[in-house]
């Protein structure tokens, strides 16, 4: 396994992380990350257990926590360095985030969650012209039919739909870097097929980086690299997720 | 997709929880527009039933008493006004007219007055409007009568029909030897004078000719037609309206009536006895509006509840906004515009159904209370008081806003459910 410490210039990295302390408030846990780097365009599956420091990790590189120390630049920005409200915003302009299940706002209809992530995102609504056209365009091209986006609550939508639909609304206005948190875990053999190849298919039309969690090894052969989560991060105490 | 369009889904998606908390603030809106529309009509009511009289003229005792009694026909006057002093008054050169009235006669429930013909002339209410005849004309015998609206309504009266005048208020010894004939009913005014029973001051000391201390007088009673003949000049009246030539001399004749040598008299300015017996009333008002709006405030802390409550089933939600790129200060505005939506909406259907109640009882109000409530727009004021409810919708729900915030600072983007 690469220890993440491909040689690259800062500039050619979409997440470029080193010498990481963290630890929660009020708790025992802590992890360190010594480097931690992920190329432009590069497709990245993370391997590990939940309790790993997995969710943390992804908070740390969305921007949600800021380190004790360390240093983490995303898409060329350095986090440590900014405020509350820009890390929120570099996260909105930069990161499309796919969730493993319940990844939608159940009372409003999939269009309209494909839409929410603009309504953060000054940068990313610049990309696009007519909106709602592109996010039903997004929606047809990863096999959704349209009534289903447009006039039911999400909540109707099947557990394979509702990831679809939560690809679509972290590549509308095509962010830099894509974090999906284990997103085929709650779906069957087939539509984990389906879906990693709708994945891949729109990651690549978007020139994205893909970034994603996973426990599967058997989804290794289709990324350009793996890492093991435990090699990468070293924790102690007990993991709040 | 905008943050008030979630706000607005999810108020939607809660439909019933929202929908009760908005029915809340609506009823409390209601009810505080409500209290402030019937507090302000009540007045205009109250003022509305006199105007153009200058001063009002009676025996010396309390100025709102005066006023009760002289125009609103409530309780009644302690002493009377003697002829001779009223027409000392009435002749001095700065009273341009005096109409004198005379009470303590009633007709079943309503109180029978004597005035002269002038009075129809010279009463007016709504800011000028006369006294109009539905039926008849003024009466021209000793023994017509003029009845109001609401007399010859509750008692099915018309014109020629005769009508019994009874001595005192509430009192069984009608004066049966002396009937009485309707020469006119009035229109209706929304005054008491739609509740009054109008008759001459000399058929008044007609009625009285064979009574004396109260008791019938033995024997036989005077005929009508020699009461014609009489001379009924009435020795005493209750209270008399006065106008003046210039509102310049009216503070002259109220001096003149208040320092009157012969007897204590009191002369009020309507207006003035109005303002002090809102002074009175004052406090009651203001207790009404205190209680009504603690109700909104009570509403308003309702909704807030109902937000707080919700917060924690809906972290998920707070959380997918957060890994959108919705900061802290994004959930807080939300909940806040949750919170106004609510507000406004209430508000405003609040408005809605305070106009239907007002449709709704305006005419049930004007017939059984004299209430007349006219359906106007907001005043400005209570434009303000709109925006208040809010601005205060928006203030209560700082507190589950703040909640959310920690929460969602908490909980990252990462809640597992």
């Amino acid at each position: 396994m690469d220890h993440g410490a491909a040689p690259a210039q800062p500039d050619t990295c979409a997440i470029e992380a080193s010498d990481i302390r963290f630890s929660w408030p009020n708790s025992a846990f802590s992890m360190t990350v010594s480097e931690f780097r992920v190329q432009r365009g590069e497709k990245l599956l993370l391997l590990g257990e939940s309790g790993g420091g997995k969710s943390t990790l992804l908070s740390l590189i969305c921007g949600v926590v800021s380190p004790d120390q360390g240093s983490i630049r995303v898409a060329g920005q350095e986090l440590t360095n900014l405020s509350t409200f820009r890390r929120d915003r570099l996260r909105a302009n930069k990161i499309g985030v796919i969730f493993q299940m319940f990844n939608l706002l159940p009372y409003a209809s999939a269009v309209e969650n494909i839409l929410v992530p603009l309504c953060f995102s000054p940068e990313r609504r610049t990309r696009c012209t007519t909106p709602r056209d592109e996010a039903l365009e997004l929606a047809a091209a990863l096999g959704l039919p349209r009534n289903l986006v447009t006039d039911e609550p999400a909540s109707n939508l099947s557990a394979g739909q509702q990831q679809r639909v939560a690809v679509a609304r972290a590549m509308i206005g095509r962010p830099e870097i894509i974090v999906a948190d284990e997103p085929t875990s709650a779906l069957d053999k087939k539509s984990q097929a389906e879906f990693i190849d709708l994945l891949f298919d729109q990651v690549a039309q978007a020139g994205s980086t893909l970034i994603m969690v996973s426990h599967d090894e058997r989804l290794a052969d289709r990324f350009d690299r793996t890492v093991q989560l435990s090699d990468l991060v070293v924790t102690s105490g007990v993991a709040v997720a | 997709m905008t943050l008030f369009r979630l706000a607005f889904l999810s108020l939607k998606s809660r439909g019933m929880t929202v929908g009760l908390t908005i029915l809340a603030i609506a009823l409390s809106v209601v009810l505080f527009l409500g209290v402030e529309k019937l507090r302000t009509g009540a007045r205009a009511s109250f003022t509305d039933t006199i105007s153009d009289t200058d001063l009002i003229m009676g025996a010396r005792s309390g100025s709102v008493q005066l006023l009760l009694y002289s125009v609103f026909r409530i309780g009644n006057a302690t002493n009377n006004v003697t002829w001779e002093s009223f027409q000392d008054i009435a002749s001095r050169p700065e009273v341009s007219w005096a109409v004198p009235i005379s009470l303590g006669d009633s007709h079943r429930q309503f109180r029978v007055m004597g005035t002269t013909p002038e009075y129809f002339e010279r009463y007016s209410y709504r800011g000028g409007r006369r006294l109009d005849f539905q039926q008849g004309r003024v009466m021209s015998d000793l023994f017509d009568a003029v009845v109001g609206a609401d007399v010859a309504e509750q008692l099915g009266y018309k014109v020629g029909d005769p009508i019994i005048v009874a001595h005192g208020l509430a009192s069984f010894t009608e004066h049966e030897d002396t009937p009485f004939r309707i020469s006119g009913v009035l229109e209706k005014t929304g005054t008491p004078v739609d509740r009054t029973v109008v008759v001459s001051l000399e058929a008044i000391e007609a009625i009285h000719v064979d009574w004396q201390s109260g008791a019938q007088r033995p024997g036989a009673p005077t005929s009508a037609d020699r009461l014609r003949e009489m001379d009924l000049q009435p020795a005493a009246i209750t209270a008399a309206m006065l106008g003046v030539e210039s509102p310049l001399q009216i503070f002259t004749v109220q001096r003149a009536i208040n320092e009157y040598p012969e007897e204590p008299l009191l002369a009020v300015l309507p207006g003035v006895a109005l303002q002090e017996l809102w002074g009175i009333v004052g406090i009651a008002e203001t207790a009404l509006v205190g209680v009504s709006a603690m109700v909104v405030v009570t509403a308003l802390i309702g909704m807030s509840a109902m937000i707080l409550s919700g917060l924690n089933a809906r972290r998920r939600e707070m959380a997918i906004l957060r890994a959108m790129g919705a900061g802290p200060r994004a959930v807080v505005a939300l909940l806040m515009i949750e919170a106004i939506l609510m507000g406004a909406i209430g508000s405003a259907t609040g408005v809605v159904l305070l106009y239907l109640g007002l449709i709704a009882v305006q005419p049930w109000l004007d017939y059984t209370y004299g209430l007349y409530l006219p359906i106007t727009a907001l005043t400005a004021q209570e434009g303000l008081l709109l925006i208040a409810v809010v601005a205060a919708s928006a203030l209560v729900s700082l507190l589950p806003a703040i909640r959310a915030y920690r929460m969602s600072l908490a909980d990252g983007m990462m809640v597992k459910m």
